[in-house]
C-alpha cells in the first residue's frame, strides 16, 4: 500500500519514569493507509508510547506530529480537539457503555464530539453495516466479543481519524474470534485511509500489519532484525 | 512485636487502599457523615435519659411531702395545685402558704413570697408579659430558679394568696418539699412518656443514621475488594483482613465521631436551644451524663468499623453489569396493585358510615399497601421513563439523556430504590405527624366552638364566696358582665343564667325571666357544652352572687354587645378577688388538651425532617457510589472526545431529576393519603411539607454537583490500562 501522506511522524522521543528511560529517542512514521505493528516484552513501555501518541503523557523531549501537527506543543484545549478530530482508539477491554446498543455507542462518540445527530447516526450505522455489526436494540453488553470489538473499531472511526491507535485490541479474546477481529482491524487503514499503530503481544496478529515493529531499550526496530545495536531498519523506523 | 508490626503494616495498607480506591472521595465522605450522624443520634438518644432522669431527680426534689394533719390551720404548709391558660396551653400555678418559719420554701426558690407575691419561672413570666398580664397571679417577686424547674423552659409559678383569698378547705397539708415520687404540677403533664421519646429517635434518627452506615460501609468498595483478596491471595487471615478494613475506615470515622463529640461538647458548657421545637437543653443533666454521652459517641465511632468489616462482601463473584433484583422491583402485580391501595386509603373509608375502629383499619391497611407497593410502581415508572429519556436522547441527540436512560433501562432498580426510600420516608414520617396532631372529637368541636365565638364568653369558677364573688363582679373591665351559671342535670337537663340587667342586655334579653334567644351563638354554645345540646336556656334577673350561694356551678363573662373579651384583664380580677379561681373559654379544656399535642407534634417534625434527610441522604450516596462506577465506563470515551459535559448532562438525569422527583412525588402521595386523617381534624403541618419539599431538592443539586465533578475528575484521571 502506497503512504502517499504521513499522518505520525515521531521523531526522538524520549521520557522517562521513576528513573527509567522509557522510551529513549524513538523514532516512528506511519503514512495514510498504513498499518504498524508494535510488539514488546511487558513493561518495555508499548502503552507508555500509546499515551504519548494520544497526548494523555508529555514526553520530555521530542516531537509526536499527528495529521500535521506537533501535539506535544499543543495547550490542553488545542490538544483535546486535535485528538478528537483526528484520533480514534481501541481498548483492550473494548470500554463502551454496557447499557448501550452498539448503533448508540457509536453515535454517542460523535455526538460529544459535535457531529449533528442526523450524520452521527447515519455514519454508526453505515460503519457497524460495513463491519458485520448486527444492527438491533441489544445491550452492547449481550453482544459477542468479537461484535462488542468491532463496535469498538465503529467507535474509534466515526469521526473519520487520520490515526487509529490500538492497544492489545484482541488480548481479551480467543481462538477464531480473534483471528477475525485482527483481520477486520488490518483492513481499517485501507478501507478508510487511516493511519493504524496496533500494540500487541501476539506475533501472528502482528503478522497481519504492513510493518510489525518491535519496542526494546526505548527504540523501535523491524522486527525481522531486532537485534540490538543492529542500525539496519529495512522499512522499520523511517525518519 | 513482630507481630504488631504486621499489624501497623496491615493497618497502613488499609489507609493506603482507601486513598486509592475509585470513588474514594465518596465512601470517604459518606463513612465521616455515616459516623456523625450515628453518633450523634446515640447521642440524642443518652441525651434523652439524661434529660428525663433530671426532671425526675428535681421534681421530687420539688413534691411536695403530703402529710396529714387533723387541723388544717396547724399543719406546717398548705398546697393546691390550680392551672390556668397562658400562651395557649395550661400551665402549673401552685398556691402556697407556709404557716411559720419552719418550712423552707420549695427548691430553686430564695424566700418565700410575701402575701399577694408570686414567684414565676423564667418562661411563664415571658408569657404573661406577652400577655400584658405580669401580675396576674399577684406581685411578682423573683423567679424560679433552674434548679427548681424539670427543665429550663418550664413554665410554673407559686403563688402566696393575699390572707383574705386563702381557702385553707380546699388546700393539702404538706411538711415540706421533697419526695420520691414526682411532683404532679409542672409541665410534666403534657409530656410524653420517655419510650415516646425514644421511640422516636430510635425510628427517625438511629435507624436512619444506621441504613446511611451500611451504604457508606458498601459505597466505593471496588479497589478494597481487589486488595483484600489480594491479601487473602497471599494467605492473610480472617483477623488481618480486620486490620485492614479498619485502617481503611479509620481516619473518616476519627473525624465523623471527633465532630459529633464537638456539638456534645458545645451542649455541656451552658444550656442551649434546641431549634424548631424550642427546647432548652439543660446543661446539668448532660453534664451529670457526659460520660454516657461520650460512651455513645465512641460506641458508633466502634460500630461504624465494625459494620464495614461484617457488611464486607468476601467471596462475591464477578460484578457483572446485568441487571440484578428484577423480581423485586419490577413486579408487576405489585405495581399495579398500588393504586388500588392509594384508592382504599382515600376512598374506602368514606364508604363506611361513621368512624370507630374500623374506618381506621381500612385506613391504615389503605396507607401501608400504598406504601408497600409503592416501590414496585416506582420501579415500573423508572423504567418507562428511561426508555422515554432514551428515546428523546436518540431523536434529539441529547447524550445526557441518552446515557442515563439506558441506565435507567438496564437497571431500574438503583433509582428506584432511590426514589423509593425518599418518597416511602416522606410518606411514614408525614403519617406519624398526622397521628401525632390528631384530635379527638371533643377537642375538634372545642375548636370549632372557639372559631365561632372566640373569647367572647368565659367561665369563672372557684370556691369563692358571696362577699369574693361579688368583689370580683364590681372589679370585671368595662364592658364586661357577669351572670351566675346553673345547670339543671335531672334527666330533663336545663340551663338558667341569673344576671342583673345590664348582663341581661349583654345578651340581647329583656329584663325579666325569658327564654333565650336560641339564635345567639354564644347561647348555642352554651346549651351544645353544657345541655346536651337540646336544653333550653331561660334567663332570669337576679343577683349573681346570690344564686351563686346556693347551687350554681360557676360565673359566665360575657361582654356589652359581644364581641372579644379582655381576657388578661378578667383574670386579673379573678385572682385578686377570688381563691385558686379558673377562668377559661367555653370547653377550654379540650383546648388544652388540643395544645398539649404541640409540643410532641413540633418534636415529629423536627426529628422527622432530619430523619429523612438522613435516609434521602444515604439512598442519594448509595446513588452517586452507582454513578461513579457508570461514570468510569464512560471515561475513556470522554477522554478521547475531550468532553466532560456529559457528565453534568448524565448527572441531571440519574441523579438531579430522581432525587428532586422523590421529594415531589413523596409530598403529593403524603398529602393523598393525609386527605381522609386532616378530614378528621389531623393538623398537616405545611411548613413541614415543605422542609422536607426544600431538603430533597437541596440534596438533589448538591449530589447532582457532587456526582458530575467526580465523574469528571475520574476522567480526567483516567489513563487507558491494558497489559
Ligand atoms: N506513571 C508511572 N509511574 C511509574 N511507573 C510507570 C508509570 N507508567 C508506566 N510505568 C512503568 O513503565 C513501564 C512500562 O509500562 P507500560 O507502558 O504499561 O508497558 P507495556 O505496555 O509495554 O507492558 C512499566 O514497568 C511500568 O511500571
Ligand atoms: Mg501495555
Amino acid at each position: 500500500m502506497e503512504t502517499d501522506r504521513i499522518v505520525l511522524s515521531v521523531s526522538d522521543v524520549r521520557y522517562e519514569i521513576a528513573g527509567r528511560l522509557l522510551l529513549d529517542g524513538l523514532d516512528l512514521s506511519v503514512g495514510a493507509g498504513e498499518s504498524v505493528a508494535i510488539t514488546g516484552p511487558s513493561g518495555s513501555g508499548k502503552s507508555t508510547l500509546l499515551m504519548c501518541l494520544l497526548g494523555l503523557v508529555r514526553p520530555q523531549g521530542g516531537r509526536i506530529v499527528v495529521a500535521g501537527v506537533d501535539i506535544t506543543r499543543l495547550r490542553e484545549r488545542a490538544l483535546n480537539r486535535h485528538r478528537r478530530d483526528h484520533m480514534g482508539m481501541v481498548f483492550q477491554f473494548g470500554e463502551l457503555l454496557p447499557e448501550l446498543t452498539p448503533l448508540e455507542n457509536t453515535a454517542l462518540a460523535a455526538l460529544l464530539s459535535g457531529v449533528p445527530r442526523r450524520t452521527a447516526y447515519a455514519d454508526a450505522e453505515e460503519l457497524l453495516t460495513t463491519l458485520g455489526v448486527p444492527l438491533g436494540g441489544t445491550p452492547t453488553a449481550e453482544l459477542s466479543g468479537g461484535e462488542r470489538q468491532r463496535t469498538a473499531v465503529a467507535r474509534a472511526l466515526i469521526n473519520r481519524p487520520s490515526l487509529v491507535l490500538a492497544d492489545e485490541p484482541t488480548g481479551a479474546l480467543d481462538g477464531s474470534t480473534r483471528d477475525e477481529v485482527a483481520r477486520m482491524l488490518f483492513s481499517v487503514p485501507r478501507q478508510w485511509g487511516c493511519g493504524l499503530v496496533v500494540v500487541t503481544h501476539d506475533p501472528a496478529i502482528a503478522g497481519r500489519s504492513d510493518r510489525h515493529l518491535h519496542l526494546s531499550r526505548g527504540r523501535l526496530n523491524d522486527a525481522g532484525t531486532a537485534l540490538p545495536g543492529t542500525g539496519s531498519t529495512a522499512g522499520g523506523a523511517i525518519r | 512485636m513482630n507481630m504488631l508490626a504486621t499489624y501497623v503494616r496491615l493497618f497502613a495498607i488499609g489507609r493506603a487502599a482507601g486513598r486509592g480506591s475509585e470513588g474514594h472521595g465518596l465512601r470517604f465522605t459518606s463513612l465521616l457523615c455515616a459516623t456523625f450522624a450515628l453518633a450523634l443520634a446515640a447521642a440524642v438518644l443518652v441525651a434523652g435519659f439524661a434529660v428525663y432522669d433530671g426532671r425526675e431527680l428535681r421534681g421530687s426534689a420539688r413534691a411536695p411531702q403530703y402529710v396529714g394533719v387533723a387541723d388544717p390551720d396547724r399543719a406546717p404548709l398548705l398546697v393546691q395545685v390550680a392551672y390556668d391558660d397562658v400562651g395557649g396551653a395550661q400551665r402549673s400555678i401552685v398556691f402556697v402558704d407556709p404557716r411559720g418559719g419552719g418550712v423552707a420554701p420549695p427548691p430553686g426558690v430564695e424566700r418565700w413570697p410575701a402575701p399577694g407575691e408570686a414567684v414565676l419561672s423564667k418562661a411563664l413570666r415571658a408569657d404573661l408579659v406577652r400577655e400584658d398580664s405580669l401580675d396576674r397571679y399577684g406581685k411578682p417577686v423573683g423567679s424560679i430558679s433552674e434548679a427548681g424547674l424539670e427543665v429550663p423552659g418550664e413554665r410554673l409559678a407559686y403563688v402566696r394568696p393575699a390572707s383574705g383569698l386563702l381557702d385553707p378547705g380546699n388546700m393539702t397539708t404538706a411538711a415540706g418539699f421533697g419526695a420520691d415520687e414526682r411532683s404532679v404540677f409542672g409541665d410534666r403533664e403534657s409530656l410524653p412518656p420517655l419510650s415516646a421519646f425514644t421511640f422516636l429517635v430510635v425510628g427517625m434518627l438511629l435507624f436512619p443514621a444506621a441504613v446511611l452506615v451500611v451504604v457508606a460501609a458498601r459505597s466505593g468498595a471496588a479497589g478494597r475488594d481487589r486488595r483484600v483478596a489480594l491479601l487473602r491471595a497471599l494467605g492473610a487471615g480472617t483477623r488481618a483482613r480486620v486490620v485492614v478494613n479498619v485502617g481503611e475506615a479509620a481516619l473518616p470515622v476519627a473525624l465523623g465521631a471527633s465532630a459529633a463529640a464537638v456539638v456534645v461538647s458545645l451542649a455541656l458548657p451552658s444550656n442551649l436551644t434546641v431549634p424548631v421545637v424550642d427546647f432548652v437543653l439543660p446543661a446539668t443533666d448532660l453534664r451529670r451524663w457526659a460520660p454516657a454521652l461520650f460512651a455513645a459517641v465512641l460506641a458508633a465511632a466502634l460500630a461504624v468499623p465494625a459494620a464495614v468489616t461484617l457488611l464486607h462482601r468476601t467471596g462475591r463473584a464477578g460484578h457483572g453489569t446485568r441487571p440484578r433484583a428484577r423480581n423485586r422491583f419490577t413486579s408487576r402485580r405489585m405495581a399495579w396493585s398500588c393504586p388500588v391501595f392509594l384508592l382504599v386509603a382515600t376512598r374506602g373509608p368514606d364508604l363506611l358510615t361513621g368512624g370507630g375502629s374500623l374506618w381506621f383499619l381500612v385506613y391504615v391497611c389503605g396507607v401501608v399497601g400504598t406504601l408497600a407497593t409503592l416501590p414496585a410502581l416506582i420501579a415500573a415508572g423508572v423504567s418507562a421513563l428511561g426508555r422515554l429519556l432514551v428515546r428523546l436522547g436518540n431523536r434529539h441527540g441529547r447524550p445526557g439523556a441518552l446515557i442515563a436512560g439506558r441506565r435507567a433501562v438496564a437497571q431500574p432498580g438503583v433509582t428506584a430504590r432511590l426514589v423509593a426510600s425518599v418518597v416511602v420516608a416522606i410518606g411514614l414520617v408525614t403519617q406519624i405527624q398526622l397521628n401525632t396532631s390528631l384530635l379527638n372529637d371533643a377537642m375538634i368541636a372545642a375548636k370549632a366552638t372557639h372559631e365561632r365565638i372566640g373569647d367572647s364568653m368565659l367561665t369563672v369558677s372557684s370556691a369563692a364566696d358571696q362577699r369574693q364573688n361579688r368583689a370580683f363582679l364590681r372589679d370585671l373591665p368595662e364592658g364586661a358582665q357577669g351572670l351566675a351559671l346553673e345547670v339543671e342535670s335531672s334527666d330533663n337537663r336545663s340551663i338558667a343564667l341569673y344576671g342583673d340587667c345590664a348582663a341581661l342586655r349583654a345578651l340581647n334579653a329583656p329584663c325579666g325571666t325569658s327564654t333565650a334567644d336560641p339564635a345567639d351563638p354564644r347561647l348555642q354554645e352554651l346549651t351544645a357544652w353544657f345541655g346536651g345540646g337540646a336544653a333550653d336556656v331561660t334567663l332570669h334577673r337576679a343577683d349573681p352572687p346570690e344564686r351563686l350561694a346556693r347551687e350554681a356551678e360557676r360565673l359566665l363573662i360575657v361582654r356589652d354587645g359581644g364581641g372579644d373579651l379582655p381576657v388578661g384583664e378578667v383574670k386579673e380580677a379573678a385572682f385578686r378577688n377570688l381563691p385558686a379561681p379558673q377562668v377559661m373559654v367555653v370547653a377550654g379544656e379540650w383546648l388544652f388538651g388540643a395544645a398539649e399535642l404541640r409540643d410532641p407534634a413540633a418534636w415529629t417534625l423536627f426529628l422527622g425532617v432530619i430523619g429523612v434527610g438522613l435516609l434521602a441522604f444515604a439512598a442519594a450516596a448509595n446513588n452517586l457510589g452507582d454513578f461513579l462506577r457508570f461514570g468510569r465506563a464512560l471515561a475513556p470515551l470522554s477522554v478521547l472526545v475531550g468532553h466532560r459535559g456529559v457528565f453534568y448532562a448524565g448527572a441531571v438525569w440519574a441523579i438531579l431529576v430522581p432525587l428532586a422527583a422523590a421529594g415531589a412525588v413523596g409530598v403529593l402521595v403524603s398529602l393523598w393519603l393525609a386527605a381522609p386523617m386532616t378530614a378528621k381534624g389531623a393538623v398537616l403541618t405545611w411548613s413541614f411539607l415543605a422542609s422536607l419539599l426544600v431538603l430533597a431538592q437541596i440534596l438533589a443539586v448538591l449530589f447532582w454537583w457532587w456526582g458530575s465533578r467526580s465523574t469528571a475528575a475520574q476522567a480526567a484521571g483516567w489513563r487507558p490500562t491494558a497489559d
